[in-house]
Order: C-alpha cells, then sequence, then structure tokens
C-alpha cells in the first residue's frame, strides 16, 4: 500500500484547509486578531520551512516587494491623518503607517500558513490526498501539485537569473520597478514555455484517463491538533470583544 | 500532410512518412526545419492542444489522431520523449513518474507497484525510487524519461532530440534506449540532429528541410571509425589560426572548487590573450562550477585565482540572459547599460536583423546564442565563458558560432568553454579534462576519442 498516504502524520488536506482558511480569515479579522493570526502563522511558517530555505527565500523576496509596493502606493492613495514621520520634505502620515501595517498582517497570516503546507508537504502526496480525501477534480489538484513540482526548478531559474542580471549591471537585491522587471520577464517566459511542454508530457501520457487510486484513511492526533488552533482564530473576534 | 502553428505559418508542406511496425526511422535536419513540428503533427498535439492546424491524413495503428476521438488513443499507443527532461518529469520522485503513467492508463497499484519497479531496476535507478528527481544527474533523468515513456507497453515511440543536452554516456544510454525497444518490437521515430550516433541502429533516414520530408539513402560507412574520420576532417578543414598569444588574463593556482564540499581539486590553468581553453568531462563533473568560479559567483574552497581581466559568463540556457520583450528592446537596454551601438558590432548579426521585432524566447537555438554573445560583448570583457555553448546547435549553427569566435580571438578576447561536443573543437586550442574531482590536459584527438568511444561503446 501507499504507506505515506495512509500513515502520513499531518494529513496535506489538513494542511490545505488550514491554509484555505486562514487565507480567509485574513480578510474577515481586523484589528488585534488580524495581528494575533498573522504572528502566529508566520512563526508556525518560518519555523517550519527552516529546512526548506529556498521556500524561505522566495516568500521573503515575496514579502518585500508587496511591502514596499504597498508603502509607494499609500503615500498616494492613503497618506492622510497625522504626521508620524518625516523623510526629507515628505511627511508619512497615520494613514499610511496603517495601510501597510495591515496588509502586511495579512500578507504574514496567508504566506505563514501557505509556507506551513509547502513545508510540510510533497506535491505528489499533495496530490494523492486532495484527490483521495477532497474527491477535488483533476484539473484543480494537477496544476497545484505540478506549482509544487516546479519550485526547485524556478529556484534554479531564479539563481542563474541573478547572475546574468548582476553581470548586466543590476543590483542583488530587486528594490525598483526596473530591476524587479528584470527577474520577472526571463522567469515568466522560462516558466510559461516550461509549463507548455510539460502540458504536452501530460496529455501524451493519458492525463485525461486519469482515474485516481483511493485509499482509506483516519484522522490523527496533530490533524485535529491543527484544526482546534483553526477554530480558536477563527473565533478570536468574538474572544477578544 | 501539410501542417503549421495558425493558417498563416505552414511549417510542413507535402509531408509523407510511412513507418512499419517494427521499423525504425530517423528523421534530420537543421534547427527550426520543422523536425519536431512533424512529431507534433503526428501526435495530433499541434491541432488539439496547439491551436495549430494539419491538413492531410495520418494513421497510427488503425486511428486517425487529428480527429478527437483519435487524439485521445494515443497515449494508450504511443510512448513520447520530449527533449528536455526536466519539461517532461512531472512528478517529485522517480516512482511516482512511473505510477503517473500507470494511474492514468488505469492500471491497478499492485500491477503498477510491480511494473515500476521493474522499470527502474532496469535503469539502475530503483535505489533512487523514493529521492526527488532534483537529486537525479541529467543523465539519470534522461533514463526516467524513457523509461517513463514505454512503461505502459505502446506500439509506437517517438524520440524528440533526446540527446541534446547529453554527454557521451547519454547518449550511449539513448542508444541501448532504442535496441532494447527495436528488440520489443516497437516502431520507432527518431528526430536528431546528431545523425551518425543513431544511423546503424534504423532502417531509414528522412532529411527535413525547410519544411519538406526527403529519404535519403543510407550508404558509406557509419560507426565509430567513420565518426574518427569526421571529426579529424573537421579539425583539419579549419586551420587553427596562428596568431600568438598575448598577456596572461588569467591565472589560477592549485585551485579546489565546489559549493561547500570539494568538487574538482588541483585547477592549475594560464589563460592569454586570444587564447581559447575547452573544459571537457561528463555531465555534472564540475565544468559549469568551474566557469561560475571563474567569474567570482561562487568562492573557490582553495588556491588562488588571478583575474587580470574583466570576465562575463553565458549560461548554458542563453534565456536567462535576456532581459526584454523584444530583440530590439535588448539592444536599446545594452546602448543604455553599457553605450553599445549596433553599427559597433564585433561579430555579424545579420540574422537577427530580420527578427527585431521578435521576443528573444522565440528566436532559433543559434540566434539565441548569438544574440548573448552579442549582449556579453557589449560589457567589453575580455574573458568570455561559455556553458555548453552548442546545445540544441545544428552543424551550420555550430560553424557560425565557430565564426563568432575566431573573430574574436583574433582580436585578443579569450574564452573558457565548457563543452562536451567534439564539433567546437577547431577554435580550442588546449583541452583540460575533468574526472572524478581532478584536472588534467589532454588532446584534441584524446576528446575526440572518448566521445566516440564512449557514446558508440
Amino acid at each position: 500500500m501507499y504507506q505515506w498516504v495512509r500513515d502520513w502524520r499531518l494529513r496535506p488536506t489538513t494542511l490545505f484547509i488550514y491554509a484555505l482558511s486562514i487565507t480567509i480569515l485574513a480578510f474577515t479579522h481586523t484589528g488585534v486578531s488580524l495581528y494575533l493570526i498573522a504572528l502566529l502563522n508566520a512563526i508556525l511558517g518560518f519555523t517550519f520551512s527552516v529546512e526548506k530555505p529556498y521556500l524561505l527565500k522566495l516568500f521573503s523576496i515575496f514579502i518585500l516587494l508587496t511591502v514596499w509596493s504597498v508603502f509607494f502606493s499609500s503615500l498616494i492613495s492613503a497618506n492622510y491623518g497625522e504626521i508620524v514621520l518625516t523623510i526629507g520634505s515628505l511627511g508619512i502620515r497615520s494613514g499610511v503607517i496603517n495601510a501597510v501595517i495591515n496588509v502586511t498582517a495579512r500578507l504574514a497570516a496567508i504566506m505563514g500558513s501557505t509556507l506551513l503546507f509547502l513545508s510540510l508537504t510533497d506535491p505528489y502526496i499533495v496530490i494523492k490526498c486532495l484527490e483521495n480525501d477532497l474527491k477535488l477534480p483533476k484539473t484543480i489538484v494537477f496544476p497545484l501539485a505540478y506549482g509544487l513540482r516546479i519550485l526547485p526548478l524556478m529556484k534554479r531559474d531564479l539563481d542563474e537569473i541573478n547572475l546574468c542580471r548582476i553581470q548586466r549591471g543590476y543590483g542583488r537585491y530587486p528594490l525598483s520597478p526596473q530591476s524587479l522587471s528584470s527577474i520577472l520577464k526571463p522567469l515568466i517566459a522560462i516558466s510559461l514555455e516550461r509549463a507548455v511542454w510539460t502540458g504536452i508530457s501530460i496529455e501524451l501520457r493519458g492525463f485525461r484517463y486519469r482515474k485516481p487510486w483511493r485509499f482509506q484513511f483516519k484522522l490523527k492526533f496533530l490533524d485535529y491538533t491543527l484544526y482546534s488552533l483553526l477554530v480558536i482564530q477563527a473565533l478570536l473576534p468574538f474572544i477578544i470583544h | 500532410m501539410r501542417a503549421g502553428y495558425g493558417r498563416g505559418r505552414c511549417v510542413l508542406w507535402n509531408t509523407d512518412l510511412k513507418v512499419d511496425t517494427g521499423e525504425a526511422v530517423l528523421i534530420t535536419g537543421g534547427v527550426g526545419s520543422g523536425k519536431t513540428t512533424l512529431l507534433l503533427a503526428i501526435t495530433g498535439v499541434l491541432n488539439n492542444l496547439l491551436e495549430g492546424f494539419v491538413d492531410g491524413s495520418v494513421e497510427i495503428n488503425g486511428f486517425n489522431p487529428i480527429e478527437p476521438s483519435g487524439f485521445s488513443k494515443i497515449p494508450l499507443e504511443v510512448g513520447f520523449v520530449l527533449q528536455d527532461p526536466d519539461k517532461q518529469i512531472v512528478m517529485p520522485t522517480p516512482i511516482d513518474e512511473l505510477y503517473f503513467t500507470l494511474e492514468n492508463m488505469g492500471y491497478s497499484y499492485s500491477d503498477a507497484f510491480k511494473l515500476a519497479m521493474d522499470g527502474l531496476k532496469k535503469t539502475g535507478l530503483v535505489s533512487k525510487a523514493y529521492q526527488h528527481v532534483e537529486t537525479l544527474s541529467q543523465g539519470e533523468k534522461r533514463k526516467l524519461t524513457f523509461i517513463a515513456s514505454v512503461i505502459h507497453n505502446p506500439r509506437v515511440l517517438m524520440l524528440d532530440e533526446p540527446t541534446a543536452s547529453m554527454d557521451p554516456y547519454g547518449i550511449a544510454t539513448t542508444r541501448e534506449f532504442i535496441r532494447e525497444s527495436r528488440r520489443e518490437g516497437l516502431s520507432i521515430i527518431i528526430v536528431e540532429h546528431k545523425k551518425d550516433y543513431f544511423i546503424d541502429l534504423v532502417d531509414r533516414v528522412f532529411v527535413m528541410s525547410e519544411g519538406r520530408l526527403y529519404e535519403t539513402e543510407i550508404n558509406g560507412d557509419f560507426g565509430k571509425n567513420a565518426l574518427y574520420e569526421k571529426f579529424q576532417r573537421i579539425l583539419d578543414s579549419k586551420p587553427r589560426d596562428e596568431h600568438k598569444f598575448g598577456d596572461v588574463v588569467l591565472k589560477m593556482e592549485n585551485v579546489s572548487i565546489g559549493y561547500n564540499e570539494t568538487l574538482v581539486s588541483g585547477i592549475d590553468m594560464v589563460v592569454r590573450e586570444g587564447m581559447t581553453i575547452g573544459v571537457v568531462g561528463r555531465n555534472g563533473c564540475g565544468k559549469t562550477t568551474l566557469l561560475k568560479t571563474i567569474a567570482g559567483f561562487i568562492k573557490p574552497i582553495d588556491g588562488v585565482i588571478n583575474r587580470f581581466a574583466k570576465t562575463f559568463y553565458v549560461p548554458q540556457q542563453p534565456d536567462y540572459i535576456f532581459l526584454s520583450n523584444s530583440v530590439s528592446g535588448e539592444l536599446d537596454l545594452l546602448r543604455r547599460k553599457t553605450g553599445f551601438k549596433l553599427e559597433d558590432s564585433i561579430i555579424r548579426i545579420e540574422s537577427l536583423k530580420k527578427d527585431f521585432a521578435k521576443s528573444p524566447y522565440k528566436l532559433s537555438h543559434g540566434q539565441r546564442r548569438l544574440l548573448s554573445l552579442v549582449i556579453a560583448l557589449a560589457y567589453k570583457p575580455k574573458i568570455i565563458l561559455l556553458d555548453e555553448p552548442t546545445t540544441g546547435l545544428d552543424d551550420e549553427s555550430v560553424n557560425q558560432l565557430i565564426e563568432s569566435i575566431v573573430t574574436l580571438k583574433n582580436k585578443g578576447f579569450s574564452f573558457i568553454i565548457a563543452t562536451h561536443d567534439p564539433r567546437i573543437s577547431p577554435v580550442i586550442d588546449e583541452y583540460i579534462f575533468i574526472d572524478d574531482g581532478k584536472v588534467r590536459s589532454v588532446s584534441h584527438t584524446d576528446v575526440f576519442r572518448w566521445f566516440i568511444d564512449v557514446s558508440m561503446g
């Protein structure tokens, strides 16, 4: 039997449901309850992803870029309230700070739970469990699993692109839109080409016929623990109130 | 059959091909001649998945894959090997990769387990069955794609440039796989521009040229001796430039390289202006690591590297180097970053001019390689580090590359080229061979013999 499908200590399905639910909570919660779920999930995600440093690196870059983007867009759209900070002749008002904190907290909650999901699963196990446990259609399950499969390849692409960028006079870290674009353009072009050929590969290998093997399973202690943690986070606004 | 991508872009013209049961045919031809498109058309991928068109008729074992109903039968009847193993492998471990096909085809888990383990044993991958595929070497990934393509017992096998990024060991593996598939009675279509390594394994040979398919006679010598003679002719017909080398631009003394632990040790190398060093060895031996260490991206573990000139590293996949959506955008970016002017280009770029509006990612392999060289030169390096520059190039494109390198050598540029392709030999002044973590100097003849002996068995 598929030992790892039957005996997996924390089912990927549980982690998937957890990450999806936290993403929803990140948009429904505000104030202290939002900050608490952000803190908890960021700690959980970053702790469990220590063994997959490329994930940490990818997510850290993403958070950094998003926070910068939010900061600059808030300067235009939300620079109201009292002046909190002055940089040269530019006054940063409380509206900007609030916007940056709220978006960062939402992002931290989503990223943290996603990191937890990605760190504790492997692509094929996700495929098997989502197909098996949730009866999700293959057209949803496979793209998700393939996304996980190509992360190491994208990491390799990213490293090579960075070497080339540095030679071409760009800084190591993408701090401007042009610099960010110099990473994204080749990364997207290469990934798209790979995705097209992978699509051809799976079609030629009978993906359309896919009838997944089914396995019995039971939830275990760790699954119940994570579901309990999710319920507590969902009820946080009521508990705090 | 006529076929193409969209009504306005016909790639194949009046193509006729008949392959009998158990017959093996080789389709060769230059880059961009339409070889891959032919396979995509035959399998129905072109019109069913890629919004292309196929006029005429195709029949495989009694069904027409151009029709949607026939296309759905293709996975059962045809095993397909793609050019790049990374684009074919979709699962994280070798055993899951094999399960993927078998589960799709409706095999029970117990049958699939037995077939998958048998396949992995046959290819020597059984000890790596549950390891992540990214821990496999390029040759092992290739073996995995081979076994995954025939694990469900198809009657037809199609291979699209299976040795594109392979060293001679990969070519030997491919030859063995084709022999084995022939013994099993499969009908085989091989698309490959390195025809010399496969002629002895097939019944008929076709040449694809500008979208038309011509059958050619198999005559004359082929096999090891013919290859020795061919490579010697290549070397003899292109007289090495006689200019004297200039000052020392790079000196390495007792250098050890690797990521955290030593991969290659005891590297001593002196590179002078106008000199080209070829670095050979099997995939994964440390050729790329050496180039990246010379470029300064990786610190040497031990020893001293003295660089007296600027370096520029051009990766095996030139796409990594492009930053714009069009060739003209790339050149504009170069002008802004380096002051580059098109009219000052040292190498001939006529073949790029008609495609200035195109995305660099849509250019042919040869054009991409040329553009990457133009970009490298704009940054005014004196040492250019080329990683497997002939991957995916046909003989004509390799000759164009050689012409560019000779022009640059005569102007004092130095090259260090990581390669396992003897076709680039005419521009190499000295070869170093990396084997089992050690480096030694070898002659051109040694390289030819190594390549031919290993690949042809």
